[in-house]
């Protein structure tokens, strides 16, 4: 994992140990991933809201009932005259919370909201819903919001834990799905399994075009590699030479399964949020300063542009 | 640059971190290596951790679900068209049926989940042809597509009951009324 703590110099392996996981951190890698992760959780809620918010969070439709849903947890849903006060309640949170405005109540009003439309509607909730509540669960116990925000807050380093259990989470995931496919699946006995399930009903246009010019050897090849990626993951994404190849083999990884597997686009940006988090600060702070910098240009050619026109339009003649 | 004089870490951080991985990494990993919920967590945490054996077996042949009705004792079946009652597909080519049945299709356990189904889509039934006769029974019937080598002409699309073979539908529960 990335080494950008402020740390003191000459330390013990204990002291070094405490700083890397509870050390001072500057909260750019924080405050980048908040802000892609809310830009995706309000990908894949408006797109769920789009499909058909009285179906997914109204009385109207059907839902499991708490005794009959063994999660146990089950929150009622809304009557449907209830929905467009919801939906301003559920977006406005994201919105702000993605913007970093009053982090400290936005983060718990977000993790409120998605805990809610997870837990009534578990037909519609996956993986990729378990891994927003424990994000915004994090976010909401940890003070951040000091950049990418339109807010002035004078940026100060915080202690590193949310950072590493955000890491740690991305490792595990990868590390123990390789595990499984490999150890409790058959990815590792059946060259197919995953020609088998590319041909599913998650099976876009994209995968059909493979199915039809890519002979089966190919799905093993990919099989393989997937497998080895994932199981490389603590490797790929703890030691800092390798990180580069891992966020580089991931992004491909994701990309295929985005363009493989109908709506998986939304769980692959989402787990790419979590690269974010192994760059190093100074490259956030550089790519922030240059948006910052080109949106000043922006504004500054726009305001000529309004003098030039103002001039042009009401020039005394 | 002016830093804020704080404890870092304080006692707070520790907590959390303590927390998080005891709610959250420890249980995550138990349940990706041993395919098990871990000792004594409750139900709705258990269901967070359920989140990394994605696609990890082969599959001979796709689910799809229908639901069919029956009006009469010895009467036919006739399938009950619920793309009205369920438009949304989140995640695949399939609507949130076919995702309740990938959960609840199999066991006792689940039975009475399958119960209130077959109950809201009578009463669906009832709403969609007032003063109409209504189904004395409702099957939930699992048939399933074959994996294939080709015929690959775009995404997925579900094939209709008629379609499919006897030997390749099974009955997943029946619910008289």
């Amino acid at each position: 994992m990335s080494q950008n703590n402020l740390s003191k110099p000459k330390q013990n392996c204990g002291q070094r140990l405490l700083n890397f996981w509870f050390g001072p951190v500057d909260l750019i890698r924080i405050d980048t991933f908040r802000l892609l992760k809310g830009l995706s959780m309000l990908c894949y809620f408006g797109s769920w809201w789009r499909q058909g918010a009285v179906e997914w969070l109204s009385t109207e439709s059907f839902h499991i009932s708490a005794k009959a849903n063994w999660t146990a947890l089950s929150f009622p849903p809304l009557p449907v005259g209830l929905l467009p006060f919801f939906g301003i309640f559920f977006f406005g949170s994201l919105a702000l919370w993605t913007l970093g405005i009053a982090t400290r109540v936005t983060s718990w009003l977000s993790l409120l909201a998605v805990t809610y439309v997870t837990y009534t509607d578990i037909l519609s909730a996956y993986t990729i819903n378990k891994f927003y509540i424990v994000t915004l669960a994090v976010m909401a116990l940890y003070p951040h919001g000091d950049y990418w925000t339109p807010q002035k807050r004078v940026p100060s380093p915080r202690s590193a834990w949310a950072l590493r259990i955000l890491q740690l989470t991305l490792i595990v995931h990868y590390f123990i799905t390789g595990y499984s496919k490999a150890f409790t699946g058959d990815w590792l006995q059946n060259p197919s399994t995953l020609w088998s399930q590319i041909q599913g009903l998650y099976m876009t246009d994209a995968a059909a075009w493979m199915l039809r010019h890519f002979p089966i050897g190919v799905f093993s090849w990919m099989q393989y590699m997937t497998l080895t990626f994932e199981l490389s993951a603590p490797l790929l994404f703890m030691v800092k030479r390798l990180r580069p190849i891992g966020m580089g083999w991931g992004l491909i990884f994701q990309g295929l399964v985005a363009l493989t597997m109908h709506q998986l686009i939304f769980f692959s940006l989402e787990i790419i949020c979590f690269y974010v988090l192994f760059l190093e600060d100074r490259t956030l702070h550089k790519t922030r300063l240059a948006l910052k910098n080109l949106l000043n240009q922006l504004k500054s050619n726009l305001l000529e542009l309004d003098n030039d026109l103002f001039t042009t339009l009401f020039r005394p003649k | 640059m002016m830093i804020h004089k704080r404890t870092i870490p304080s006692f707070f951080d520790y907590f959390c971190f303590a927390f998080f991985i005891f709610v959250w990494i420890i249980p995550l990993l138990y349940m990706g290596f041993t395919n098990r919920i871990f000792p004594r967590m409750p139900p709705a945490l258990s269901f967070l951790h359920n989140a990394s054996a994605l696609f990890a077996k082969s599959v001979s042949s796709w689910p799809q679900y229908f639901i069919e009705m029956r009006f009469q004792p010895d009467g036919p079946w006739t399938e009950y068209d619920y793309t009205d009652d369920f438009k949304m597909k989140p995640f695949g080519y399939r609507t949130r049926v076919n995702r309740f049945f990938e959960i609840f299709s199999r066991g006792e356990y689940n039975k009475m989940a399958r119960e209130e189904l077959a109950r809201w889509i009578r009463g669906r039934y009832a709403l969609k042809n007032p003063g109409k006769p209504l189904p004395i029974a409702i099957r939930f019937t699992d048939a399933r597509v074959p994996l294939r080598s080709d015929g690959f002409d775009g995404h997925w699309k579900n094939k209709p009951l008629s379609e499919f073979s006897q030997k390749e539908k099974f009955v997943v529960s029946v619910h008289n009324f």
